[in-house]
C-alpha cells in the first residue's frame, strides 16, 4: 500500500472518529443527555449488583447438587434411626415457657375472669391445649388434680389419681408443692396403649390466678423424637470438612416424610423433630420443605429466622436425593446466613452520598439493611412505586414501565431508583438515589464539564486541520530539508518543529517528556476530583507511556528515511493523543460513573492506529 | 449491544494486526526483532477478551498496561539502534 493512500484512508477513518467524539460533544452540552447518562449507570449498577447475587445463588445451588450427589450422604438416609430423649427434654423446656408466658399473660390481661368462665373461652382453651411434637400436647389441672383443660374431652373432669397413672401424679403433686416438676413417665391414652412421655409442670402463682390451683403441663411422646445411630467418625469428619469447605451455616438431611434425621448443629426446637408437626408449620424451613416435597427440584427459600437471637437471617436451599434406583431417598437442606448478599448489596461504590441498595422478598417485606437502619427486617413492609414496578415484571422484563424513573421512597422523598427481580427467591433488588443529588448539580460544576469537552473538541480539530493541511501539501515540505518560502504556515511550522526537535538528546528529551507529562497530569486533574483523588492506578500507566511515546516523537525527527519517519511520527503521535485523552475522560468517569463506549471507542482505535503506524515505520527501519 | 460491537471492533483489529505482523515476520525473516509488536497484540487480544469485566481497578489490567510500555520502550530502544 502506498504511503499516500494509507494516509487517505486513515484520515478518512480519523475524521469518523473525530466525528463521533464531536457529535457526543454536542448532546453533553445538554442537559437531557447527562440525565440519561446517569440513569443508564443507575441502571447498569442495579444489574451489575443483581448478578452477583444470583451468581451466589448459581454457585451454593451447584455445592447443594454435589452434596447430594454424594455417596456418603446417600448411605446415610440408609442407615436406621433412633429414639433420642434428650430431644424431647429439650422441645418440652422450649414450649413450656412460651406456654407458660402465653397463659400468665392472658390471666394478667383479665384480672377479674372466673374458672368457669376460663373453661368456655375458646382463646384461652387454644393457649392451654396446644400441641407438641407428633402426638403430644398441653394441659391444665386443677385443684385435686382434677384435669381442667385436655387434648381428650374424655379426660376432662376426671382426677389424675382416677387415670392410674402414679408417675404423673408424682410429677403434679411435686409441681402443686415446689412450684415446678420434670420428668419421664408413663401414660394411658383413650386407645388404652401405654407410652413413655417426658413431662414439665409449672403452677401459675396465686397471685395471678387464686380461684383455683393451676398447673400447667406440657408433655410428649419420647418415641417422636429420631436421629440417626451410629454415625462412625470417619462420616463425622467428611460431615465436618463439608461445613468447611462449602461455608454453610447447617446442614438437615430430611427423611421423605419430614422428620429431620441428621443435623449438623444443636438447635433448639428443631434436632430429631418432623418439619410437619403441627409446632413446626410456620417455620421457614417446613414451609420450604412442603415445596420442595411438591416440586422434587433444587430450590432456595427465605429468609427466615432460625432461633432468637440470629444475627443475620437465614436462607434455605433443598434438593431431593435419589438412590442408584431413582428411588426418594430423602432432602438435604443448607442453610446459609444472609452476610454474603448483604456484603453486597452494602457496597457504596457508585450510589454517591445518597444512595443505596436495599432487598425485599415476595411479601415486599425488608430483608437488607437500609442506610439509616431505622427500620426492621423481615417486619417492615416497603410500599413504593419501585417495589411494585419490580413484582409486575414477572418475564417481561421492563416491557411496562422504564427501567429507571423517579419514584417516592419509603420515606415519601423523591428518589431516582431502578430494580432488578430475582425468580428464585421470588426477591426484588431496589437502588435509589435522592434525586437531588444526581440532578441539581451546581451549575458552575456542570458548565465547568460542558468546557472540558468543548475543550476536546478544540483540541480534536486543531489535530484534523493540521493532518489535512500536511495531506494537501503532498509532503513537500517533508522531502526538502530547508525552509521554502511561499509554502503556508503550518508547513514552515513543522520544519521549524523538525529543526527544534533534531538537536535533542535523549536525556533532554525524557527531561522534556517527563515535565509534559506531570504538568498535563496535574492540570487534567484539577478539573476533575483534584490530583489527590486521582485514578493513579489508570493515570500512571498512562502518564509513562505518554512520556515513551513522546521520546519516540522526538527521536523520530532524527531517521533520514521519509517514509518510516512519517509513519513513526505519525504513530508516537497518535498513541500520545490517545493517552493523553485517556487521562480526562477517566477522570470523567471517576465522577460521573461509566462513559457510553461510543466515546472510548474512537479514543482507543487512535492507540491501535499508532501502534500500526509505528509496526509500519519500523518494518522500513528494519529491512 | 454497544459492547458487542466494541467487541467485534476490537477482535477484528487485533486479529488483522498480528495476521499482518505474522506476514511481515515471515518476509523480513526477523522474528525476534518483531516480538515486542506480537506481544502488544497478544496484549490487545486479552485486552478485548476482558471487555465484559470491570477491570479498571484490577491488578491484571496494570500488569496489562505495564507490559504494554515495557514493549513500547523496547521498541524505542530498537528503532535507536536500527536508525544509528
Amino acid at each position: 500500500m502506498k504511503l499516500g493512500n494509507l494516509l487517505f484512508s486513515f484520515l478518512f477513518f480519523l475524521i469518523l472518529i473525530f466525528g463521533s467524539l464531536f457529535f457526543y460533544s454536542l448532546n453533553y452540552l445538554e442537559d437531557g443527555y447527562f440525565n440519561q447518562e446517569v440513569k443508564n449507570n443507575l441502571e447498569s449498577l442495579t444489574n451489575i449488583r443483581a448478578e452477583r447475587i444470583n451468581n451466589y445463588f448459581d454457585e451454593r445451588k451447584e455445592d447443594l447438587i454435589f452434596i447430594s450427589e454424594s455417596d456418603k450422604i446417600k448411605s446415610l438416609f440408609k442407615q436406621n434411626t433412633v429414639i433420642n430423649e434428650s430431644f424431647a427434654i429439650n422441645d418440652v423446656n422450649y414450649h413450656s415457657k412460651i406456654i407458660f408466658k402465653e397463659v400468665e399473660n392472658f390471666l394478667k390481661f383479665h384480672p377479674k375472669i372466673t374458672l368457669k368462665e376460663l373453661q368456655e373461652n375458646n382463646e384461652f382453651k387454644n393457649l392451654a391445649v396446644q400441641s407438641l411434637g407428633n402426638q403430644g400436647y398441653s394441659a391444665i389441672a386443677g385443684n385435686n388434680n382434677l384435669i381442667l383443660f385436655h387434648k381428650y374431652d374424655s379426660f376432662i373432669g376426671k382426677t389424675i389419681f382416677s387415670l392410674g397413672n402414679p408417675e404423673a401424679l408424682n410429677l403434679v403433686n411435686f409441681a402443686r408443692i415446689t412450684g415446678e416438676s420434670q420428668g419421664f413417665f408413663n401414660w394411658t391414652d383413650p386407645d388404652n396403649i401405654t407410652r413413655k412421655k417426658y413431662g414439665k409442670l409449672i403452677r401459675i402463682p396465686s397471685e395471678i390466678f387464686n380461684e383455683s390451683i393451676l398447673i400447667i403441663v406440657v408433655t410428649t411422646y419420647v418415641e417422636d423424637y429420631k436421629e440417626l445411630s451410629n454415625i462412625n467418625l470417619e462420616t463425622q469428619n467428611y460431615l465436618t470438612d463439608l461445613k468447611n469447605s462449602y461455608d454453610f451455616y447447617n446442614l438437615n438431611l430430611i427423611s421423605p416424610n419430614g422428620d429431620i434425621i441428621y443435623c449438623n448443629k444443636q438447635i433448639v426446637d428443631h434436632n430429631g423433630e418432623n418439619l410437619l408437626w403441627n409446632e413446626n408449620l410456620e417455620d421457614g424451613d417446613s414451609n420450604h420443605f412442603k415445596i420442595v416435597q411438591k416440586d422434587l427440584k433444587p430450590s432456595v427459600f427465605g429468609p427466615f429466622i432460625t432461633s432468637y437471637g440470629d444475627i443475620y437471617p437465614k436462607i434455605s436451599l433443598m434438593n431431593p436425593v435419589y438412590d442408584e434406583n431413582k428411588n426418594l431417598l430423602g432432602f438435604i437442606d443448607l442453610t446459609y446466613d444472609l452476610q454474603k448478599i448483604w456484603g453486597i448489596t452494602e457496597e457504596k461504590s457508585g450510589l454517591g452520598e445518597t444512595g443505596e441498595i436495599y432487598l425485599v422478598d415476595s411479601e415486599g417485606l425488608l430483608i437488607s439493611k437500609l442506610k439509616n437502619n431505622d427500620y426492621n427486617l423481615l417486619i417492615q413492609s416497603i410500599e413504593s412505586e419501585n417495589t411494585d414496578r419490580c413484582f409486575e415484571m414477572d418475564n417481561l422484563g421492563h416491557m411496562k414501565h422504564f427501567p429507571v424513573d423517579i419514584f417516592l421512597n419509603y420515606n415519601g422523598e423523591a428518589v431516582l431508583g431502578a430494580h432488578s427481580e430475582f425468580s428464585d427467591p421470588k426477591w426484588c433488588l431496589l437502588a435509589e438515589i435522592e434525586t437531588q443529588e444526581v440532578f441539581d448539580i451546581p451549575k458552575a460544576e456542570k458548565e465547568f464539564k460542558n468546557n472540558i469537552f468543548l475543550f476536546l473538541l478544540i483540541i480534536s480539530l486543531l489535530i484534523i486541520s493540521l493532518i489535512i493541511q500536511i495531506y494537501f501539501n503532498k509532503f513537500i515540505i517533508l522531502r526538502k530539508k530547508n525552509l521554502i518560502s511561499g509554502y503556508s504556515l503550518i508547513d514552515n511550522l513543522f520544519l521549524k518543529l523538525k529543526d527544534f526537535f533534531i538537536k535533542f538528546k535523549l536525556l533532554h528529551s525524557i527531561l522534556f517528556a517527563l515535565i509534559f507529562a506531570i504538568f498535563y497530569f496535574f492540570v487534567s486533574t484539577l478539573f476533575f476530583n483534584g490530583w489527590q483523588n486521582a485514578k493513579f492506578y489508570d493515570d500512571i500507566p498512562d502518564l509513562l507511556v505518554i512520556i515513551v511515546s513522546f521520546m519516540t516523537l522526538i527521536y523520530s525527527f532524527r531517521i533520514d528515511k521519509f517514509k518510516p519517519r512519517n509513519f513513526i511520527q505519525f504513530g508516537s503521535l497518535f498513541i500520545l493523543l490517545q493517552r493523553l485523552l485517556e487521562i480526562p475522560l477517566q477522570e470523567y468517569q471517576a465522577i460521573a460513573g461509566t462513559l457510553s463506549l461510543f466515546i472510548w471507542i474512537p479514543v482507543i482505535f487512535l492507540g491501535y492506529l499508532g501502534i500500526l503506524f509505528i509496526l509500519l515505520g519500523f518494518k522500513e527501519v528494519v529491512k | 449491544m454497544n459492547l458487542l460491537i466494541y467487541f467485534m471492533l476490537n477482535l477484528i483489529f487485533v486479529l488483522s494486526f498480528i495476521w499482518y505482523l505474522t506476514i511481515i515476520m515471515l518476509q523480513i525473516k526477523k522474528i525476534i526483532v518483531f516480538l515486542p509488536f506480537f506481544i502488544i497484540g497478544i496484549l490487545y487480544l486479552m485486552q478485548s477478551s476482558f471487555i465484559y469485566y470491570s477491570l479498571y481497578l484490577n491488578f491484571v489490567w496494570l500488569v496489562i498496561e505495564l507490559t504494554f510500555l515495557i514493549n513500547l520502550i523496547w521498541i524505542f530502544i530498537l528503532i535507536r539502534r536500527k536508525n544509528a
